[in-house]
């Protein structure tokens, strides 16, 4: 009898490093001085072996920064089939090369999701950053990937900028001969919450896109809305080949993240530590009462909503990054119905304002929170 | 009425619909009630949580504060909703950056085993090797869309 707490999934972020500069890279420690490196390799496979051992999670998710972009790559892999799992990876595809498709057929990942923001290289370096043919390096590293017999699944990173594109960009996807695809509405957490204005796509940005999507669904792509839309927003039943999603925190299909620091966190936008991996049982801290509490609060706007307990009002990590109240209300919808950020978006959209995210301010004025 | 406004009255409109829902303590759920043999309220299913936690209070909130206030004034403006808003079935938990992984087969049974110890299991786990079992959805290849 296995007597570990079971959960969902380990999002494992290999690296600081990436090789793109995504204005949408929810990763609060972006901006981290060169010297952050993460883990060191030792380090970092003990950790993840100590939590394999002590939580039976279904699953690896790697993720970064750029996870090709750490030289453990396949070190790492090799630990998480001991433990008789198998690893998803989340990555841009500009560094695979033949070579890493090759070695990484052997290890049976679930798949490697790659992300294209927009059908041609000037709307998808629009987000990833220009200049340095990254779209190519994209299109290169997929096709490679299919090549040697690694599966692939797509994600579109959903904005202001690119919700227009969509359809484009499946049609992208499905000559790539990707069929599962990541619907990532853009959620202003961490980084990304610097890019509030330019990025957050309004109600009818979404609807737009999702209207663009619906066809390419009901012609057997599996398209997924992966970030919390919440239910005031959308009405999901107008979309049905689209499967919609809630946030998973405090519930079983919770995926924890493990960073750079081996501090371990309610999910990878999440910049609050439940504690230290290295320091406390994994199994603890994924049992904490911090873990099973996140639920019991929501924002004053959803108190009374029927959909409260399962829409949590949206993506917390977002609210938090944005308004500095970890338990606000989503931006995505905040932006509607408060009329304070409302202007805040319009007046930096007009070029009058920086919009700056209150709690990534503060945030960055306080020392990290002290791991245990 | 421009884009930004029209967002507006559609999100309190909707928002008021499913305060009425709670309100009558009943969700209306077209899709949700068709063929699943689950109250239409349940919330996510949630572990361990549920099987220990004591009851909370339904509507207890966060208290308001004056960033609040708009938010309050807004949806206190907004007109009765469309008649038509149908209370959608909650939407899964799933994880936000990346679609759903295949779930794992079950493991068969083994012989007995001392509980507190972690058991080493077959290197590489034995999985179906053809089958891609997308959440919820039926088996195919990701990339081909085929079984």
């Amino acid at each position: 009898m296995d007597l570990r707490p079971k959960r969902y999934a380990l999002a494992v972020e290999l690296t600081p490093y990436c090789n793109q500069k995504c204005a949408y890279c929810y990763n609060a420690w972006r901006d981290d001085p060169p010297g952050a490196q993460g883990l060191a390799g030792g380090e970092l496979l003990r950790l993840l072996d100590k939590a394999l051992t002590e939580v039976s999670f279904e699953h690896v998710t790697l993720t970064g920064g750029e996870p090709f972009a750490r030289p453990e790559l396949f070190d790492v892999l090799a630990v998480v089939r001991r433990h008789g799992l198998r690893a998803l990876i989340i990555s841009n595809g500009g560094l695979v090369t033949p070579e890493l498709a090759s070695r990484l057929v052997a290890y049976d990942p679930y798949f490697v999701q790659v992300t294209l923001n927009g059908p041609d290289a000037a709307l998808h370096e629009a987000h990833v950053g220009a200049g340095h043919d990254h779209f190519e390096k994209t299109l290169r590293g997929i096709r490679c990937l299919r090549e040697h017999g690694v599966r692939v699944s797509g994600c579109v990173v959903v904005t202001r900028k690119n919700a227009h594109a969509l359809g484009d960009t499946l049609a992208l996807f499905q000559s790539l001969g990707v069929a599962d695809i990541a619907l990532s509405r853009f959620s202003p957490a961490g980084y990304a919450s610097e890019h509030t204005a330019a990025l957050l796509p309004s109600r009818g940005d979404l609807v737009r896109a999702l209207t663009l999507a619906e066809p390419y669904g009901q012609r057997g792509m599996r398209l997924q809305v992966t970030m919390p839309v919440p239910p005031c927003m959308v009405d999901t039943a107008l979309f049905p080949s689209l499967r919609f999603s809630s946030c998973p925190i405090g519930t079983a299909q919770q995926e924890f993240a493990l960073g750079p620091k081996g501090e371990l966190r309610h999910c990878t936008l999440h910049t609050e530590a439940l504690g230290s991996v290295a320091q406390e049982s994994a199994a603890v801290l994924v049992e904490s009462p911090r873990v099973a509490a996140y639920r019991d609060v929501t924002p004053a706007f959803c108190a009374p909503c029927a959909h409260r307990e399962s829409c949590l009002g949206g993506c917390g990590a977002a609210a938090a990054a944005v308004s500095g109240d970890p338990r606000g209300l989503d931006p995505v919808v905040a932006q509607h119905v408060d009329d304070t950020l409302r202007q805040r978006l319009l007046a930096a959209r007009g070029g009058t304002e920086v919009f700056v995210p209150v709690g990534r301010l503060r945030a960055s004025r306080t020392p990290p929170e002290a791991l245990p | 009425m421009n884009d930004d406004d029209e967002d507006r009255a559609a999100i309190l409109a909707r928002r008021r619909a499913f305060i009425a829902s709670a309100l009558a303590g009943v969700v209306l759920s077209g899709e949700a009630c068709r063929g699943l043999s689950q109250p239409c309220l349940s919330v996510v299913p949630m572990e361990p949580r549920d099987a220990g936690a004591s009851p909370t209070p339904c509507l207890s909130q966060m208290p308001m504060d004056p960033e609040d206030a708009s938010v309050a004034q807004a949806a206190d403006a907004t007109p009765e909703p469309d008649a038509g808003v149908v209370t959608p079935p909650p939407a899964p938990p799933v994880p936000c950056l990346s679609i759903a992984a295949p779930p794992r087969p079950p493991r068969p049974r083994g012989p007995p085993m001392a509980c507190l110890s972690v058991t080493p299991r077959p290197n590489p786990h034995p999985t179906p090797c053809l089958t891609y079992r997308p959440k919820g959805g039926e088996g195919g290849d990701p990339d081909t869309g085929e079984g």
